[in-house]
């Protein structure tokens, strides 16, 4: 991926590429009039948020587009051009020449063939080999799509094999009859970022081996800098911007792309949070969270049991914003739900605000723990119920936890509405006319309806686009100083941990195995683990050139 | 969802217009001819049975055309005369009342009780979810006929005993969703907010599970609306049902079937307009799967 | 729980074997046998005790209703020593426990007494009613099946938008049709109009095929619909693109990638209809005049002979639970992801097919 092409000719050269979807009663234009190329040799990254047409641009080169949707332009690979082409001539390219690393590790794969079938079928479809032959050579693909003992493997069903095994399966699948031209969509943001990193080093040192131009359409515009040469950023459908992947992240021109790059949070962002001063009085303070050896387990299914969290330590100050930070199975969600009186700790104590975790059992405790200990949830689409308006959600609490009146609950959504700054007419919506960051806006307004001393937000951005998790991020922010908040962070993303935490806490496998001030934990980490972690933030490799 | 505002622009202060409910909900309608139809159907069955004298050309019971004795279809008598002479037109427009009573009767019983058991076993769990999933098993483990049969003979004949019966057979299929519904919502993260918001578990039932499991049991009700249509038709047809001369679509094709040689009008417009009436409910029940979505 | 199943899939090191489903897979499947067939002996016991009922939940005097007297009682219509013999010989004047007990060891040897309005035991009645019915249903069933394949394979496959809504409508109205007006207009078109096959009895192959074929037109509609909403739905995942990105046909993605996932559902639908069979059978037999189980039923429905009721109840139920248990049993070997069917599972897919199937059944049932 170093270099860019040194032939004259582009590998793939899309012009004037529109997509129509027909639906009863009315069309929407996905794409409107996209022109790029791609060189041979070189890595293309389509950029954008949701919505912005990437993910289609993809299915088109392919030929993989929705019945419905309507192809107008050109798009012309080596000589050929695809629109327009016959099926059976689209055929003959697809999986030959142009090869697809779909998005989903979980769903790409057919759960009842074994893998290497899916393998070699790729070298049977094409008649490159067949047999004991095609079997062979699937073996061989999969030990060079990294996919450890790949012989043993051959038989073995997609639900055997862990996310990262299964996207390299993908990947082999993809490589199988060495294509000119890989289209990867969303190759990784199913996957933990230490496993992302290692499938997109895995990507870039095959692609750069074989000499095949890879068309790269991410949401995360870290891995976008890091793996392409060049960023063609989409917005709405249209081509914004291209630019050298280098300068994405510094020295976009378009207005959007700017804004995306300084949306996007990477490891050396400004934080949005001040550190308190390390006085005695803020030490003395009486913790808001103080767990001690708080330990959960949970039967699997079949007999034994779990444990989700291992003996973990830690403490909330008045204040303080602490980040807690893992991967996927590290545990921290069920400390947050244990937090929340969701779920039973069975050992360890908690001391939530000068109560005890067991105050959850009686209806005053739980009340009084309810009012000061509040959440916001990952899913703003999930965590709001769907028959209700955004007042009703909103006086939830009020309703439940306090004795306001009618009028007063009234007046303050009102309030709380202005307060995460949405018009007032929003209070008669309901969730599904609002936008994803225009609900969580909802639901940190009914965190913050009984006036709590702390919130547990559990993965609040993750399911944003980045512009509108800056923006939720922000409004946290803000809210914090306003309100004199305390935060309890849930989040796998560092780098968004690292923007709004003063403190952070690491869990791996149930256990914490580093804790400090944020600004000193990603400094300097200590921890192996920590260390791998920092490394993975996509969008560090560019930085550190720089 | 045009959700996407860019950062810096007037940030996600503003909320898209409201959608003009009627006139794009009529369009909609429009778009679907399949439903369209399958509504006017509907009111026209319902009309029927409501005023079935406005309707019908002739006496369903005592109008004996001597004249006319197994007679085919004509202008006089649409769908033809039956043994005795009678219009089997009217007999068919009286007959509606009675079918769709019971059939209205049955899906009510089946959706109360069902939903109740659902939701509470859900929620609950443990112990009564256990109960009462498994005598739902044992429900199910006896074919819906034989089922209500069996109720039949402990209930005696009759239209009503038989939509009771049919009522009964049909617990099984809402307890099972509204189960599933319930413990759908109980996963969904607004369980979870209502929970930590101090709200009371029966406050969680009606003010959460209830609207919103009220969805997929809605279009349930509308399938097995049909479904019970045609199980009473099916027990009247084997003679647990209407008595003679009181018209009942079942029955009414049990009668034509000793002539089936010879008037083939007898069975088919009988069956043809139950046919059609539960293809309507089917339909509308699709149509309220996808306004769903 | 989300984070023990993330746990155990976690990647950790790439050289991580994939052992821990593999571990897992012996002693979850042992223990989902055994949980299943406790299950199933708690239906069977169910269905044992509910037949039990069926004679002491009749308003009134079961044996009256049975001699004819009927509750208000034209008058004695067998003298009042018989009565008191019937009475004897069904247990009614024993204590109710007694009664119970005594019931649930007859089911258990097959002992269901005599058949008031035959004078026959109710066993060799039903062994002699068995063989038609069997050979009713599996004609029945291996038409559905294949109906049903024809119509999801031409809801998916067919060049036009309107041939594929055209074959989707004609499985609906499947669905919707009475079984006795099927049955009735079968009759008189091929038997009496053309005159192909005989209209009553069960003596030849000929007899079998009109009642088979009706039967096979109602489930054909909702196992079509299963199907064509299965390969529809697989369709639509994101492996059946990457198996087009290789570059095969449409028709091989459809029947091998596609397929063998639509049809684990069916599977599951198919099971139930084969154990609900006897549902529609009631109402064939007795068009066709075949002298089988459902149509003894409905005969001993009309003469309320309890006996024969509370026998064909228990068998009912027996066949449906011994027909779901293998079903669910061989589905585990037929599709590989070995999670059993729970509802928190992370398979949620599959099952939330298998409830389609099971409501859809439990429709189809009713008819």
């Amino acid at each position: 991926m170093s270099a860019a092409a040194q032939t004259d000719q582009p590998l793939l050269e899309i012009r004037d590429l529109t997509v129509d979807y027909r639906r009863p009663g009315g069309s929407t234009q996905a794409v409107r009039g996209v022109s790029f190329q791609v060189a041979r040799g070189e890595t293309v990254a389509l950029v954008g948020e949701s919505g912005s047409g990437k993910t289609t641009i993809g299915r088109a080169v392919l030929g993989l587009h929705h019945r419905n949707a309507q192809i107008t332009g050109s798009i012309r690979f080596s000589g050929t051009e695809l629109v327009g082409l016959a099926e059976a001539g689209l055929r003959r390219l697809r999986g030959r020449r142009i090869a697809l690393i779909p998005q989903d590790p979980l769903a790409g794969l057919n759960p009842v063939h074994p893998i290497g079938e899916q393998v070699s079928e790729s070298l049977r479809t094409h008649g490159l080999a067949t047999g004991a032959e095609a079997r062979r050579q699937a073996v061989q693909i999969l030990e060079r799509a990294g996919l450890d003992d790949a012989a043993n493997r051959y038989y073995s069903y997609p639900h055997q094999l862990s996310g990262g095994q299964r996207q390299r399966v993908l990947i082999g699948i993809a490589l199988a009859a060495e294509p000119d031209l890989i289209v990867a969509d969303e190759p990784t943001s199913a996957l933990d970022v230490t496993v992302q990193r290692r499938i997109l080093d895995h990507i870039e040192e095959l692609v750069t081996q074989s000499g095949t131009s890879l068309l790269l359409v991410t949401h995360d515009l870290g891995v976008a800098a890091d793996r392409a040469d060049r960023v063609v950023v989409l917005q709405h459908g249209q081509v914004v911007e291209q630019l050298p992947a280098a300068d994405f992240l510094n020295s976009a021109e378009h207005p959007y792309s700017q804004r995306l790059a300084a949306a996007a949070p990477t490891i050396d962002s400004e934080p949005l949070v001040t550190q308190l001063p390390q006085t005695q009085e803020n030490d003395a303070a009486q913790p808001l969270v103080r767990a001690q050896g708080l330990t959960k387990t949970f039967p699997v299914s079949g007999g034994g049991s779990v444990t989700a969290v291992d003996a973990v330590d830690l403490t909330l100050r008045p204040g303080q914003s602490l980040g807690v930070v893992g991967e996927s199975g590290s545990g921290k969600t069920t400390v947050a739900r244990m937090i929340l009186g969701l779920s039973d700790p069975d050992a360890g104590s908690l001391t939530l605000a000068g109560l005890g975790h067991q105050d959850y059992r009686s209806r005053s405790g739980r009340k009084e723990l309810r009012r000061l200990i509040r959440p916001v949830f990952q899913d703003p689409y999930s965590s709001l119920d769907p028959a209700h308006s955004v007042a009703t959600s909103i006086a939830e609490p009020l309703r439940a936890l306090t004795t306001l009146s009618r009028s007063e609950r009234q007046r303050r959504v009102t309030e709380l509405l202005e307060q995460v700054h949405l018009p007032s007419a929003a209070a008669g919506r309901k969730p599904y006319e609002l936008s994803g960051g225009q609900l969580q806006r909802v639901a940190i307004a009914r965190a913050l309806a009984v006036r709590p001393k702390v919130l547990v937000c559990d993965e609040p951005v993750s399911s944003l686009d980045v512009s509108v998790q800056d923006q939720i991020l922000r409004l946290l922010a803000e809210l914090r100083e306003a309100e004199g908040l305390s935060y309890l962070f849930i989040s796998h993303d560092l780098a968004v941990v690292r923007q709004v935490c003063t403190e952070v806490v690491v869990m791996r496998h149930g256990q914490v195995v580093e804790r400090g001030a944020t600004r000193e934990v990603f400094a300097a980490p200590e921890h192996e683990y920590t260390r791998e972690l920092v490394a993975a933030i996509p969008g560090s490799r560019v930085r550190q050139q720089v | 969802m045009t959700g996407m505002v860019l950062p810096g622009a007037p940030a996600e202060g503003t909320v898209p217009a409201r959608a003009d409910g009627l006139k794009s909900r009529a369009a909609h309608l429009l778009a679907q001819p399949g439903l369209l139809l399958s509504l006017a159907v509907f009111a026209i069955v319902i009309a029927w049975a409501v005023a079935p004298g406005v309707f019908a050309t002739h006496d369903p019971v005592t109008d004996l055309d001597a004249n006319a004795r197994l007679a085919a279809p004509s202008a006089s008598h649409w769908f033809g005369t039956d043994l005795l002479g009678r219009d089997v037109y009217s007999r068919v427009v009286h007959g509606t009342r009675l079918s769709m009573l019971a059939g209205v009767i049955a899906v009510t019983l089946s959706l109360v009780v069902g939903s109740l058991l659902g939701m509470l076993s859900a929620y609950v769990g443990g112990w009564l979810d256990a109960v009462v999933m498994r005598t739902v098993d044992v429900m199910v483990a006896i074919p819906g006929l034989l089922l209500s049969m069996a109720a039949v003979s402990i209930l005696g004949f009759g239209v009503i005993n038989v939509a009771i019966a049919v009522g009964i057979a049909g617990i099984p299929a809402f307890a099972r969703i509204t189960r599933a519904e319930t413990l759908r919502i109980l996963s969904r993260g607004y369980f979870d907010a209502a929970r930590t918001s101090g709200t009371g578990h029966l406050g969680i039932l009606i003010k959460h599970v209830l609207p919103n499991a009220s969805g997929a049991v809605m279009v349930l009700a509308a399938l097995e609306l049909g479904g019970a249509v045609l199980s009473v038709a099916a027990l009247s047809f084997l003679g647990f049902g209407a008595v003679p001369p009181t018209p009942e679509w079942g029955s009414m094709v049990a009668e034509g079937r000793a002539h089936i040689a010879t008037a083939w009008w007898l069975t088919t417009f009988p069956g043809a307009v139950i046919a059609v009436t539960v293809l309507a409910s089917n339909r509308v029940s699709r149509g309220l799967r996808m306004r769903q979505r | 729980m989300t984070a023990a199943a993330a746990e155990t899939v976690s990647e950790g090191s790439p050289g991580n074997p994939a052992a821990p489903p593999g571990v897992r897979r012996s002693s979850g499947t042992l223990h989902y046998i055994l949980r299943r067939l406790g299950q199933a002996v708690v239906v069977l016991w169910g269905a044992v005790t509910l037949s039990f009922l069926i004679i002491h939940l009749v308003p009134g005097d079961p044996v009256r209703i049975m001699t004819g007297g009927g509750e208000g009682g034209e008058g004695a219509a067998l003298d009042s020593a018989a009565e008191a013999q019937l009475r004897e010989q069904l247990g009614l004047d024993q204590p109710i426990l007694i009664q119970y007990f005594d019931f649930l060891w007859r089911a258990a040897t097959f002992d269901f007494g005599m058949s008031y309005s035959t004078g026959q035991p109710v066993s060799s009645a039903i062994a002699t009613a068995l063989p038609v019915t069997i050979e009713l249903g599996i004609a029945s069933i291996i038409a559905s099946v294949l109906l049903a394949l024809l119509f999801a394979l031409g809801s998916v496959l067919l060049p036009t938008q309107t041939l594929r809504s055209g074959f989707q409508s004609a499985s609906l109205l499947g669905t919707a049709m009475p079984s006795f007006w099927v049955g009735i207009l079968l009759l008189q078109l091929f038997s009496f109009q053309l005159g192909w096959f005989p209209a009553f009895g069960s003596a030849s192959w000929q007899a079998l095929v009109l009642p088979s074929l009706t039967l096979a037109l109602l489930t054909a509609g909702t196992l079509g619909q299963i199907l064509t909403r299965g390969l529809n739905e697989a369709l639509a995942e994101s492996y059946a693109d990457t198996a087009r990105a290789k570059g095969i046909s449409e028709l091989r993605v459809v029947l091998r990638h596609a397929l063998r996932n639509a049809s684990l559902p069916a599977f599951t639908m198919v099971g139930m209809m084969v154990g609900g069979i006897l549902s529609g059978t009631t109402i064939v037999e007795t068009i066709y005049g075949r002298q089988g189980i459902g149509m003894y039923f409905v005969q001993a429905i009309q003469a309320q002979d309890f006996p024969l009721i509370q026998a064909l109840v228990i068998l009912s139920g027996a066949f449906f639970v011994i027909v779901t248990l293998i079903v669910d049993l061989a589905y585990r070997w037929i599709d590989p992801r070995v999670v059993a069917p729970q509802e928190h599972s992370s398979t949620k897919k599959r099952s939330t097919a298998k409830t389609t199937a099971t409501k859809a059944a439990e429709k189809g049932g009713t008819r």
